[in-house]
């Protein structure tokens, strides 16, 4: 009995010598031009065991196991090999070829009508840093991305003009909600900034048409800006310009963080050393206060909210161009706050949810002498949205949206006796469903469709998208894009006929991108058309009967973009940007199709930036042309027949860091000083000559000159400056 | 005869018992000891793979990826031509991206991934005013973590040494970090007191100390 136990314990003890019999698995890996593929990772599937390739491309290892086995052969950039092997013998040698992985899915992007900038993306168009280094730009987002091919330059306004679309034609949105508002308000004819600092966005993704149907009313153009998900660190930051001081305070744990920043800007002490075109009684003056909040819950969740608060004033004195001695004072008051909170979350590992809410309130106070009109609008959005990934083929990305606009507009007498009021309440309802699908591994599509339900007219709109990208090799592709597009119309109009239909747009654009080690190249030709623009009687402007939806008009051209960053000249980062448009419209008061005054026909942008890294030094010179411009002269015959001058501009940025935490930057616009003209405003009377009197739209001053220094005070203090100019 | 079966019972299953759980422990110190002593680029090349295979099975393990993470670094550190170090790189920063998914040190993590952006930096001048910023912050906040990591320590003396020397500055702070950080690699809590963990780095004190002498 013993002796057999003993036995048996005896073959047990044997056994893992008899299964871990070792076999010899060796081979050679070339890639398919007979290459040998150094380094490429081989192992038998679920084991550790496994080995790499050598110089040569052989691998050789000793494996336990017998039977049937998959060996896997993986390397960076290749497909991935499953090869069937016997290892109850030593195998014989394996020739293995690879082939380089041309179509990684993830690889091919839609890239017709969008423009990446920041985020972690390779293919991004844009770095987030060049807002702030793009001399001319002067650190504002719309600034920047006029440098980009498809937008036009309209220096009395500054806001994004895209693709013969007005401004009001392009939508901000911000985590996916849209935002009221996004420019400062200023005085007519000066040009305004967006009031939100390009550092709170982690990616721009600027759409010059289109674009996806999560996205609505925007006729032309959608910007999408999505704030950062980890914070900075815990700093602090200072900055002095000559007409005012910002603070910044950033506290930061892994989990949490909050940043807040509070600016005072006063123009008086600037304006009384440069001398500007406008006679100002009390020049700007403007609080702004940020407030960012993150928090990670749980291991995917993130919880975002973001609030800005601005309050400005300012007083001129506007002079009669029909008695350019008579003067009537126009002072602005403007308050202004927003209110921005989602929450992201992921449902297993394939889908995830959005839900988000904003809210923004803006106040417009215009006095005149005798008058004071008032314009207040609130609103904002509460939106869900869900996507993931039905299969490894099948995308999709879906939700709903409602979106709230109050609008009164007063007009009254100085001593606040009303004389009329001018108000309505928009509620848009919206649902979408997009898909990616990839037909092959080099061609995606995306289908998408969004509906529209608005309760001040009633009506109910669909509008499909769709996108398709081919790619062409590694480092091109050729995309193409259909959409069809609506907008309720621009408050102005829509406060005196509430129930006005919306205007839409069809867009069609094909593009072919080229991208190869910092060296970028695009082209993109594309057409759209414009149905259901309101037009009015000019003279009976508060009548809503003389309003219709009957404009229309259409707006074709084709972009080019060069970008070569650091690649083929040392330091040396340039982009070359040329858009020709070809547009008319018949909308608003126009008697007739003719080019609007904001479209110029060529516009060529050259950016330049150069470091110095011996001096610590940074430069930056950035030049701007515009075609001329059309204007309506009222001393001819037909309607907006006027061109003004061409428009040049050439800006440089120098910047030099002083120290690890002080940097100092010198900027100027204009150098040369050329005299730009944007348009011409003419007067209401006839003069003795016959004619009417007019004023040349002109810039606030010849120049916009600015000296300053940031300071960063950080516990660990390790801050490059050049961030922050 | 009950102990007997007892004894029989253990000795048969005790392969199988101890085959999942000392493969990984037997995987992980083989690994080891090649990176350890990785002399050559096919060494590290080896080393990481092997850390690749065993992430590949243990997907909720971050050693392994941190290990291969390293093994890439130093590859890329190790490369001579300016051209050919970003695919290392890349390939291990999707390994740290991987972790963050995980259970781990994010001390260590950061550390790592500041290491990661130095070298990236290195390959060009140009790069320095675009990563230079997320480099600091990386391994301020991998200091801010732990400030008893002597990887932490060690790698934001090396960024800051950087940029006292760019600046023209005192490089005394720095230089006192480093002395910090052997200070730190003594210590008998940070020699692996649990298995696997990071322990690179007591070697590059000196290199990185001889920048003081100069």
């Amino acid at each position: 009995m013993y002796r057999s136990i003993t036995y048996i314990i005896c073959i047990f003890l044997l056994i893992p010598c008899i299964v871990r019999s070792q076999t010899i698995i060796q081979g050679k890996i070339t890639d398919d031009k007979n290459n040998p593929v150094i380094g490429a990772n081989i192992f038998i599937e679920g084991t550790y065991d496994g080995s790499s390739s050598n110089h040569e491309g052989y691998f050789k290892f000793d494996f336990d196991g017998k039977g049937s086995q998959i060996l896997i052969v993986k390397y960076i950039g290749y497909e991935d090999i499953h090869v069937p092997i016997d290892v109850s013998k030593d195998s014989p040698l394996l020739n293995i070829t690879m082939v380089e992985a041309s179509n990684q899915m993830d690889m091919i992007t839609i890239t017709a009508g969008s423009f990446e900038a920041g985020g972690e993306n390779k293919r991004t168009i844009l770095k987030e840093l060049d807002i702030v280094t793009t001399a001319g730009a002067t650190g504002d987002i719309a600034g920047v991305l006029n440098t980009l091919p498809g937008t036009q330059t309209v220096g009395e306004e500054g806001k994004l003009y895209v693709r013969g679309g007005d401004d009001y034609e392009t939508q901000t949105f911000i985590d996916g909600m849209r935002v009221i508002n996004p420019y400062h308000t200023t005085i007519p004819n000066t040009p305004t900034r967006n009031r939100f600092s390009p550092f709170m966005f982690k990616g721009t993704s600027f759409s010059t048409g289109g674009y996806s149907a999560e996205y609505g009313q925007g006729l032309s153009s959608a910007l999408i800006l999505s704030t950062k998900e980890k914070a900075d660190q815990t700093r602090t930051d200072l900055t002095f310009i000559p007409f005012g001081v910002e603070a910044a305070q950033c506290l930061s744990t892994d989990k949490t963080s909050l940043a807040g920043k509070v600016g005072y800007f006063n123009m008086q002490p600037y304006y009384a050393v440069i001398p500007q075109n406008i006679d100002w009684v009390d020049p700007p003056e403007s609080v702004d206060a940020n407030l960012v909040f993150r928090n990670k819950i749980g291991r995917s969740g993130i919880i975002k909210a973001y609030g800005n608060y601005t309050w400005s004033n300012s007083q001129m004195y506007q002079y009669s161009i029909d008695d350019p001695g008579q003067k009537i004072p126009l002072k602005l008051d403007n308050l202004y706050g927003y209110f921005n909170t989602s929450y992201k979350n992921s449902i297993g590992k394939k889908w995830s949810y959005l839900t988000g809410f904003s809210y923004s309130i803006n106040h417009d106070v215009y006095s005149f002498d005798t008058a004071r009109v008032k314009d207040e609008t609130s609103g904002g959005q509460l939106k869900l949205a869900f996507s993931g990934d039905i299969n490894s083929l099948v995308s999709v990305n879906s939700g709903m949206d409602v979106f709230l606009r109050d609008n009164e507009f007063s007009f009254s007498s100085y001593s606040e006796e009303l004389i009329n009021t001018l108000s309505f309440r928009e509620w848009i309802l919206a649902t979408f469903l997009e898909a990616d699908i990839y037909i092959t591994s080099d061609l995606l599509a995306r289908i998408g469709i969004r509906s529209e339900y608005s309760r001040l007219n009633g009506e109910y709109a669909l509008d499909p998208r769709m996108s398709l990208a081919y790619k062409l090799g590694n480092r091109a592709s050729v995309s193409f894009a259909y959409g069809s597009f609506q907008q309720s119309p621009n408050e102005d109009l829509l406060r005196i006929v509430n129930n006005l239909g919306n205007e839409s747009s069809n867009h069609y654009i094909l593009n072919y991108q080229f991208i190869d080690k910092g060296k970028t190249f695009r082209i993109e030709g594309y057409y759209k058309q414009y149905k259901n623009l309101v037009k009015y009687d000019p003279d009976a402007m508060y009548d809503p009967s003389s309003y219709y939806n009957t404009g229309s008009g259409y707006a074709r051209g084709f972009d080019i973009f060069w970008r070569d960053s650091y690649s083929s000249l040392k330091h040396v980062d340039y982009w070359i940007s040329y858009s020709f448009l070809d547009t008319e419209r018949d909308y608003r008061d126009f008697p007739e199709r003719s080019i609007p005054i904001f479209a110029s026909k060529h516009n060529i942008s050259i950016a330049y930036k150069q470091f110095f890294p011996r001096l610590r030094s940074f430069l930056s010179g950035t030049y701007t042309y515009a075609s001329p411009r059309p204007y309506n002269d009222l001393n001819t015959v037909g309607f907006n027949m006027g061109r003004t001058k061409s428009f040049h501009d050439l800006s440089l940025t120098l910047a030099h860091m002083l120290s690890e935490n002080i940097g100092v930057f010198l900027m100027c616009t204009n150098v040369f000083g050329v005299n730009n003209v944007f348009g011409y405003e003419y007067g209401q009377t006839i003069n003795e000559d016959g004619l009417y009197n007019r004023r040349a739209i002109i810039p606030p001053a010849k120049r916009f000159i600015l000296i300053g220094v940031t300071i960063t005070l950080s516990k660990n203090g390790v801050m490059n400056q050049l961030r922050s100019l | 005869m009950r102990t007997l079966t007892a004894l029989l019972i253990a000795i048969i299953l005790n392969p199988l018992f101890s085959y999942g759980e000392s493969n990984y422990e037997k995987a992980m110190k083989k690994a080891l000891e090649g990176l350890n002593q990785a002399a050559t680029m096919d060494d590290l090349r080896q080393a990481a793979n092997q850390f690749d295979r065993i992430g590949e099975i243990e997907k909720d393990k971050w050693l392994p990826q941190y290990h291969a993470a390293y093994a890439k670094v130093m590859m890329a550190s190790m490369e001579e031509d300016l051209q050919k170090k970003d695919p290392f790189l890349d390939a291990a920063q999707l390994n740290l991206d991987a972790i963050e998914e995980l259970e781990h040190d994010e001390s260590e993590r950061l550390a790592l991934e500041g290491f990661l952006i130095m070298i990236r930096m290195s390959v060009s001048l140009d790069r320095g005013m675009e990563l230079g910023m997320d480099c600091g912050m990386i391994l301020n906040q991998a200091y801010t973590l732990n400030n008893q990591n002597p990887r932490a320590v060690l790698m934001l003396g090396q960024f800051k040494f950087g940029s006292a020397n760019y600046m023209g500055q005192d490089t005394s702070e720095p230089c006192a970090m480093f002395d910090e950080a052997a200070k730190l690699f003594e210590q008998p809590d940070n020699v692996g007191s649990e298995p696997f963990q990071p322990a690179w780095g007591q070697n590059l004190v000196h290199i990185f100390k001889q920048q003081c002498q100069n």
